[in-house]
């Protein structure tokens, strides 16, 4: 039976490596893989892949009666359970701390930081409303699985198309997407995720986007959600190494420009997804 | 519906995942309706509740596109582990798991297509973990048939299965020529007949033998590491 991962030689070599700025995979310590996706041939399926790191992310929509306290806005819900897929090491039915890690950062990323416009998911106020359902599977864990989710579920969101409905009086038509081309949901703003990992050594910097080995091994963890706007939607650390305060700022700093560069390339994959399809509107 | 006579073009297989975590992988799609994705990691450590004495201990999760598995996902997965059970040679890894998890990549119908494509999704991830001793290739396919008496053929298609009446999948093991599993019900309103059924298992057995060649090609075509050119290119050199 092969001993977990990982194992002291691969400790050593890594901590020593790092001491001199150098990364396993040949990377900078604050390069971030590049995300590539791949559209499926429905709208708002797409799978991200980081390197080795793979998730799908697929969003649909139904019509549901909303909640009583809040008739005027529409549900969005999350499904991300990780499977043993992604490693044998996740098990069904038992969350491990990753996996609520995942869960609570993609609640707030997506829902709670309002990138979603609620209110637009209204059709009839106090009876009809849109639940958007978003379900993430992650395929392979190759290191920082939570930027990866993250990143796939706002492309999905603003990947997807909803029916058009119209309102005649308290009588509500919805129409195929062969008769009215769908639209776009209302989204407010595009909250992208960067993951920081920590190493007990002070002398080594903090590295972007860890690898699955790097992850391990690190200290501690700190993950930023900003949009393109430089504004910080949430900011996760939970635990670890000490941080002066300046770090944390020079984190930020890094992030947003990363997160820049993130938009821009989301931006013109969509766009060229989007020109491939061909929808009629007549 | 699609075609009387079986034709299975568009099938779409895919062995170049190389998912990360797992010991083989691989993507099986009847085009464009119809997609799974299957990974196997095996043999691996069971936990000690679990451990057989004897033989391998399988262990199937089965996975929807949207929302969380239900009763749907976990009917498949005993099929799936019995059909898993019956193809591979388990007594030859003892006090060991053989993991299957299957995630699907489309919607389910409500007739078997996602089944058939996720029973041909795990074969051939079996075949690319390389690890696991089978006793042949499992190929499955999705019949149906519109009203009883018709004629019944290949039913891939998400536009046919609205008119179905009646359907099933049936499993093949190639290798032996086996029907190694199989399912087969009318829709309510309707019902069918022994003769039915026979005449449907030989429908389906024919498919099943050109999803065979066309995981056969799928895997003729794979490179292997290190491999640049054609294989007939190749020149084999030996040292003795």
């Amino acid at each position: 039976m092969r001993p977990p991962s990982p194992s002291i030689p691969e400790k050593k070599f890594l901590y020593d490596a790092l001491k001199q700025s150098l990364r396993l995979d040949g990377r900078d310590m604050l390069d971030f893989r590049t995300p590539t996706f791949t559209f499926g041939p429905e709208l708002g399926w797409v799978e991200c892949a980081m390197g080795k790191t793979r998730v799908i992310a697929q969003l649909d929509a139904k019509m549901v009666k909303p909640l009583p306290e809040r008739p005027f806005e529409g549900i969005i819900t999350i499904h991300s359970e990780i499977s043993p897929m992604a490693s044998p090491d996740y098990e069904p039915g038992r969350p491990s701390e990753e996996e609520v890690t995942l869960t609570r950062m993609l609640d707030k990323v997506l829902r709670r930081s309002d990138t979603i416009d609620k209110e637009s998911l209204c059709i009839l106020a106090g009876q009809r409303v849109w639940q958007l359902r978003l379900t993430v599977h992650v395929l392979t864990d190759a290191g920082n699985i939570l930027d990866c989710s993250c990143l796939a579920g706002i492309v999905a969101f603003k990947h997807f198309r909803k029916p058009e409905v119209e309102v005649i009086g308290d009588e509500v038509i919805v129409h195929s997407p062969s008769e009215r081309a769908p639209i776009s949901l209302a989204i407010h703003h595009t909250p992208f995720c960067v993951t920081f990992a920590f190493f007990p050594d002070a002398l080594t910097r903090p590295v972007v986007d860890p690898s699955l080995l790097e992850q391990r091994l690190s200290a501690g963890l700190m993950s930023i959600a900003m949009n393109a706007q430089r504004e910080i939607c949430v900011l996760h650390k939970a635990g670890g190494v000490p941080t002066a305060p300046e770090e944390v700022l020079r984190l930020i700093n890094v992030t947003s420009i990363l997160v820049k560069d993130l938009d821009k390339r989301v931006e013109a994959r969509l766009l060229e997804d989007w020109e491939g399809r061909t929808v009629e509107v007549r | 519906m699609s075609s009387t006579a079986p034709s299975l073009r568009s099938i779409s297989i895919s062995s170049e995942e190389g998912l990360d975590g797992v010991d083989g992988s691989a993507r099986f799609s009847f085009h464009p309706s119809c997609s799974a994705l299957a990974s196997v990691s095996g043999p691996i450590t069971a936990r000690l509740a679990a451990e057989h004495p004897a033989r391998a201990t399988v262990e199937v999760h089965v996975r929807p596109l949207s929302s969380v598995p239900g009763t749907a996902e976990k009917s498949r997965g005993m099929a799936i582990r019995e059909i898993v059970e019956r193809s591979c040679l388990l007594a030859q890894h003892p006090r060991t798991l053989i993991q299957v998890v299957v995630q699907a990549l489309t919607n389910p119908t409500p007739g078997y297509a996602l089944l058939a494509a996720e029973i041909n999704a795990c074969t051939l991830a079996l075949i690319n973990a390389g690890s696991i001793a089978m006793r042949g290739v499992v190929c499955a396919v999705p019949v149906g048939r519109v009203k009883k008496g018709s004629v019944i053929s290949v039913e891939v298609d998400v536009a046919d299965d609205v008119v179905l009446e009646g359907g099933g999948c049936f499993a093949f093991l190639f290798g032996f020529a086996a029907d190694v599993w199989s399912t087969y019900s009318a829709r309510p309103g309707s019902s069918f007949d022994q003769a039915e059924l026979v005449r449907a298992r030989e429908v389906a057995r024919e498919a099943a033998a050109e999803v065979w060649q066309c995981v056969k090609n799928s895997i003729r075509h794979q490179k292997t590491i290190g491999e640049t050119q054609s294989p007939h290119e190749v020149v084999v050199k030996m040292e003795i």
